[in-house]
């Protein structure tokens, strides 16, 4: 801006100058004194200007956090040449990110010894991973003149997971499990709470697990067998296909299924599964099964930088690379669509062996919300539950299970319908 | 402001400074001479080439836009006859970028009034739901459930079948109103046999 101004006004005076000169003209010569004696103060006063070199260190309370959750900032700013007469200083925030109290903005002096914060607010955003790269200053000369702008660099990562929310057991049933201890049966005889069944007393069984009632009708020595309950293997596909999803008034349906999956994956990591998530639509993005509270952070973190894809070759479920998931585990695929297409390829992994639940988002009830009250609206939407309804049948058909998750509701009542359904079935 | 710009402002501004004050000088000591060898001569080639330009008719000057305009418009015809044929995109039937299912399908009904494309696509989307239906209550492949509707599975009511033969919407002569009263009655009958599987 400072030399924008001194070019215009030099050029000013210069042509003044020359018009006078060329037309020996006194009054229009002298008029080019006044350009020139700003332009010449302009100059000096930039000349004048301090040359701070300020260092800025910013600070947060953490550096990932839920969407639902806040991140405290704090800027502070140090002069190492001296104190600074005046200084504006305004901190940029990347797309997606919101200032949720305090100020992003200072202006006021800067002394010498500063070590306070000069910034404090209070960040809140939607699900991603951002940047917050320099703070932009702007210094004054005595008279404010000359303005020279700033930008000291301090970078920091911050990641908004998606939104978690507490889930109840979710009924899973998988043919294959691991030998450890967990809440998952696993179709074998042993030690558990559910009844399995009944055998013949052989020598070195646990005494205790005779049943008596059976002896005295018999006269025969009868075990009572349980269902060993284990862990397993879960791997959660994510939908990250553009196709499968919508944007429905101010939402888009990729971010409830980034928050379904997150749940789901916080849910069996918590029950002590071994758990891998499969970002699908883009390039292979998949964290690597594993288990405990950093398998969650892993998986929390890889969701936060979820994007939707319109790759050729991705464009139906067809593609999902097999060879990730153990043979005969549990996947769990999270998505807002179903078509023909994507039901046969789900019938056909559930003929391989994989037991697979499937999490339907309803957007019907979104969208619906969104459109005006008209007989066409109205026979789409008939067309549009009567369609969802035959396809979600035609796959329990298959025998993929289901959650039919209405987002303007919590998951964890999904999960619970599911679960009561489950035990019906069972029984 | 990187420092390498501040000195060239500096530098830049003490050159100019410098350059005004000799060029001022050199005014005031020379202004004859500046007057007469180059303010005079410029201001008479100005008027020279001035009046050659007013001898050049209108004509000429008209017809140099339109002769560029004729260049373009044949060289555009003649690549449009050379080139392929380009087929026309049926983008507005199929569902746009971010646009949910609910929405197409109100889309197309919006079109179906005046659009037979429309149609025909309402029509598939209805008879893929029949067929996965019939499917399901007959235990039968989705190829063979298909065969079945081909063949007349809804004979008993000739509006639905006439409505799942999408094939029929592109020469059918069925104005507005008759279209929605078999739209609306092939829907009732699918709701209630799906309620019956």
């Amino acid at each position: 801006m400072t030399s924008y101004r001194f070019t215009a006004s030099f050029l000013l005076a210069l042509i003044l100058a020359l018009v006078g000169l060329a037309f020996r003209n006194l009054p229009i010569a002298a008029l080019s004194v006044l350009p020139l004696f700003y332009s010449t103060t302009l100059l000096l006063s930039y000349l004048a200007l301090p040359r701070p070199e300020i260092a800025a260190r910013r600070s947060v309370d953490r550096l990932r956090a839920a969407e639902d959750e806040t991140i405290d900032v704090r800027v502070s700013l140090a002069s190492s040449r001296g104190s600074i007469p005046m200084l504006f200083v305004h901190d940029d925030l990347p797309d997606g990110l919101s200032c949720a109290g305090g100020d992003v903005h200072y202006q006021g002096p800067l002394s010498a010894t500063s070590t306070h914060s000069i910034l404090r607010y209070t960040l809140e955003g939607s699900r991603g991973v951002y940047e917050l790269g320099g703070i932009h200053a702007l210094l004054w000369s005595r008279f404010g003149l000359a303005v020279t702008n700033l930008t000291v660099d301090a970078p920091i990562h911050l990641r908004v997971l998606p939104a978690s929310e507490k889930l109840g057991r979710i009924p899973i049933h998988p043919r294959r499990t691991r030998a450890f201890a967990g809440p998952i049966r696993s179709n074998l005889a042993g030690s558990g709470i559910d009844f399995y069944g009944c055998r013949a007393f052989t020598p070195g069984d646990d005494i205790r697990r005779i049943n008596w009632r059976a002896y005295a009708r018999t006269q025969e020595l009868v075990i009572c067998d349980f269902e060993q309950e284990r862990i397993t293997d879960v791997s959660l596909i994510l939908d990250a296909r553009a196709r499968a999803h919508a944007v429905v008034g101010s939402d888009h349906t990729f971010e409830f299924a980034a928050r379904a999956t997150a749940s789901l994956a916080s849910s069996f990591c918590q029950q002590g599964n071994n758990v891998g998530l499969l970002i699908y639509g883009d390039v292979l993005n998949w964290v690597f099964p594993g288990v405990g509270r950093s398998q969650i952070d892993r998986i929390h973190d890889a969701l936060s930088g979820a994007r939707l894809a319109s790759k050729l070759a991705f464009e139906d479920l067809r593609q999902i690379p097999t060879r990730l998931f153990l043979p005969r585990s549990q996947l769990v695929l999270v998505s807002c669509h179903l078509d023909e297409a994507d039901i046969e390829t789900l019938a056909l992994l559930k003929s391989r062996g994989y037991a697979i639940l499937f999490v339907s988002i309803d957007t019907i009830p979104l969208e619906s919300a969104q459109l005006t009250e008209s007989r066409d609206n109205e026979l789409a939407v008939r067309i549009a539950r009567l369609r969802r309804s035959l396809y979600l049948r035609s796959l329990e058909r298959y025998g993929v299970q289901i959650i039919d998750w209405n987002p303007t509701a919590p998951l964890a009542q999904a999960v619970e319908r599911a679960r009561q359904a489950y035990r019906r079935l069972r029984s | 402001m990187s420092s390498r710009k501040q000195c060239n402002l500096v530098l830049g501004g003490g050159l100019a400074l410098a350059t005004v004050a000799v060029a001022a000088v050199l005014f005031y000591r020379y202004a004859d001479g500046i007057r007469a060898h180059v303010v005079r001569p410029a201001i008479e080639t100005y008027f020279v080439v001035r009046f050659y330009v007013d001898l050049v008719p209108q004509l000429f000057w008209w017809a140099i836009p339109l002769a560029v305009a004729s260049v373009l418009l044949l060289r555009r015809v003649l690549r449009s006859q050379t080139s392929p044929a380009t087929v026309r995109s049926r983008g507005p039937l199929t569902a746009r970028p971010g646009e949910g299912e609910l929405t197409h399908l109100s889309r197309l009904l919006r079109r179906s009034h005046h659009s037979r494309f429309a149609r025909v696509r309402l029509s598939r989307t209805l008879a893929e739901v029949a067929a996965r239906l019939i499917a399901a209550r007959e235990g039968l492949s989705l190829t063979d459930a298909r065969q079945r509707m081909i063949q007349g599975y809804w004979r008993d009511s000739a509006l639905m079948h006439g409505f799942l033969t999408p094939r029929k919407h592109y020469t059918a002569r069925q104005d507005d109103a008759e279209f929605r009263v078999a739209l609306q009655e092939t829907l009732d009958r699918l709701e209630a046999y799906d309620r019956d599987v």
